[in-house]
């Protein structure tokens, strides 16, 4: 158990508009966290900035000890909200890809949840459906053994029996020393998987707590939480 | 709360339903009490690992552990370290128990019978008409 | 890094094969349709005043600086960037690949165009029977033996020449790769790829013009000015790929 993720007075601007607050979060291996709020929290910019794809932001970063740089990059598998193929590349180009680039993948285990998702090898992947790619992005992530997985919105616009078996996926992965962080706007139905959750706000954490003793002190859900906290 | 619970599982499906107000390991600790206590479990039975309780339930395998703590915790199971965790050889607590909730839900039970007008006659005359279950 | 290399290159090829393919398509094309339009049996002559021809030469060159903007910006400010920008590789790496894949497939274009000309002169010679095969092939001797004398009689000339190619390449890419990359940073917000556009033309044209000034004098030896030219370019080509890699490190901003 160490902290992987430690975020120190994080903030970020875009203009006179403040996008994250003063962020200050330590994360721990060994969890799945909850990275919850509506839209313009600033849930993808922390996302992004994680991942290396904003640069410009005060305040200090470190993960698994080192600042963000090519060994973050190593570590952390990263799921973004939308595919991110190049238009010609079929699903073994991008197999091949995964296994020259990332020395953790694994492509055994990713060619054994396509086989189990009925997707083929050399099929172009911009003539997947939309529901195809997404689960073909997921297995390429949950494919590679990280340290820290960063799930944006895996489950957004997938159909309910797609859904279970995305958080099958993201379970069979657990692994003690490893971190999921799953940001998400269906809470209700994923809420049970969560350690912890963190409630984004005007891109302040207004809340970041266990999330089995928040139920205990709230007496509610914490979808139930959350919809009393962001109220309009 | 045991009786709200049975109603919301759903037996042989994949994903169980949880009722989310409440701590689910607390919810995962009854259902374990429930097989132990109605015999699904017998005393020195093997019990899933976390992990394979973990997907089978699907929730985190950190819910799972808690549960499994308090479990152990209130001496319905043990760890054998290294091997696995058993259920609890100790027929008296689980006796205890049992009969505990059992006498707790028929005190419900006639509570509710009570505000509909039934006394234990009447009760009776129902549970005789009612012997095709 | 040759992996990312390899990854580029199948990356750029995309672009710059079809238009390669299609050049020399039309270059085999362009005579027999050419021929009908114009009479006089001067093979060499009338292909060089050819508007045609002119517009075949224009095109391949627009695709191919087409085909830079396009390839650099799509894989490392579009959607594809999350995936190029999160690979596990430093800002250097990245964007050097993409510099030397850029360059060796600039180099084959070359090639290629000298190719295509060489096939719509001699196809244009054999559709109004100038030349036979055998004179064909002796031509063709005719030439190598010229390219290699050059190659060993006039190195100093063939270096100098090859010297001014590669920066000229060098600062293309590089200024294209700035004038992009200058555009994803937090002072910019909106219309991104435009202004990107407008940067590399305003750059090119301040650069081109102050490297005109500079470089022409009667007192130093033309050689002399020629390489000291050319490294002008290598320099600022240079300069301005190192200051992509310094804006990825620092500034960027994907959206």
């Amino acid at each position: 158990m160490n902290d992987l993720i430690q975020i120190q007075n994080l903030n970020k601007s875009y203009g006179k508009k403040q996008v994250l607050r003063n962020v200050n979060l330590t994360l721990t291996s060994g969890k799945i966290v909850g990275l919850l709020g509506p839209n313009g929290s600033g849930k993808t910019t922390l996302i992004k900035i994680l991942n290396g794809l904003l640069k410009d932001y005060q305040g200090h970063i470190l993960i698994d000890g080192q600042p963000i740089g090519v060994h973050s990059k190593e570590i952390i598998s990263y799921l973004p909200d939308e595919p991110y193929f190049e238009n010609w590349m079929t699903t073994s180009d991008a197999l091949h890809l995964f296994s020259d680039m990332y020395k953790d993948f694994d492509l055994n285990k990713a060619l054994s949840l396509m086989e189990r998702m009925d997707i083929e090898k050399k099929i172009k992947i911009k003539e997947l459906s939309k529901g195809m790619k997404e689960k073909f992005q997921l297995a390429l992530v949950m494919s590679r053994k990280a340290k820290i997985y960063i799930l944006d919105e895996p489950i957004g616009g997938v159909d309910p029996a797609a859904r279970d078996f995305i958080l099958d996926i993201i379970l069979n992965n657990y692994d003690q020393d490893a971190i999921v962080i799953l940001s998400t706007h269906l809470i209700a139905d994923i809420e049970r998987i969560f350690d912890e959750v963190i409630f984004l706000k005007n891109g302040g954490v207004v809340l970041h707590e266990d999330s089995e003793e928040l139920r205990v002190a709230r007496q509610s859900s914490i979808d139930a939480i959350f919809r009393e906290e962001f109220k309009c | 709360m045991l009786l709200y619970y049975c109603i919301n599982t759903v037996r042989g499906d994949k994903m169980h339903t949880f009722n989310a107000n409440i701590p689910i390991y607390l919810q995962v600790v009854d259902e374990v009490k429930l097989k132990i206590m109605n015999g699904t479990l017998k005393p020195g039975d093997k019990i899933a690992s976390v992990r394979e309780m973990a997907m089978e339930m699907g929730v985190n395998p950190n819910t799972i552990q808690r549960a499994y703590a308090e479990l152990e915790r209130e001496g319905f199971i043990r760890t054998e370290r290294a091997v696995g965790k058993y259920v609890s050889e100790n027929t008296k607590l689980i006796e205890e128990c049992r009969y505990k909730l059992i006498r707790e839900n028929i005190h419900q039970f006639l509570m509710q019978m009570k505000l509909l007008g039934l006394g234990k006659k009447d009760i009776m005359k129902y549970l005789e008409e009612d012997n095709d279950e | 890094m040759l992996k990312l290399m390899k990854y580029e290159f199948i990356h750029s090829m995309r672009t710059f094969l079809i238009s390669y393919v299609v050049f020399l398509a039309m270059c085999v094309i362009y005579p027999f349709l050419a021929d009908k339009f114009f009479f006089p049996n001067i093979p060499f002559l009338y292909m060089f005043f050819n508007l045609g021809f002119i517009l075949l030469v224009i095109g391949i060159i627009i695709a191919l600086f087409v085909s830079l903007f396009i390839n650099f910006h799509h894989s490392m400010f579009k959607k594809p960037a999350y995936l190029t920008l999160t690979l596990p590789v430093s800002s250097t790496q990245l964007v050097l690949s993409k510099v030397i894949m850029s360059i060796v497939w600039l180099i084959i274009g070359i090639f290629v165009l000298m190719i295509g000309l060489f096939i719509m002169t001699m196809i244009t010679s054999f559709i109004n029977d100038v030349i036979t095969i055998s004179e064909l092939f002796d031509t063709l001797k005719e030439m190598l033996g010229s390219v290699i004398h050059y190659f060993i009689y006039d190195s100093k000339d063939f270096f100098k020449d090859i010297l001014a190619m590669m920066s000229g390449l060098i600062f293309m890419i590089g200024s294209i790769y700035f004038a992009l990359t200058s555009a994803h940073t937090k002072w910019l917000r909106k219309h991104r790829l435009i202004f990107g556009i407008i940067l590399y033309i305003t750059i090119d044209i301040i650069v081109a013009y102050i490297g005109s000034d500079l470089f022409t004098s009667s007192a130093i030896n033309s050689d002399i000015l020629a390489i000291l030219q050319s490294l002008y370019y290598l320099s600022l080509g240079s300069f301005m790929i190192f200051g992509t890699i310094y804006i990825f490190d620092h500034y960027i901003e994907i959206d």
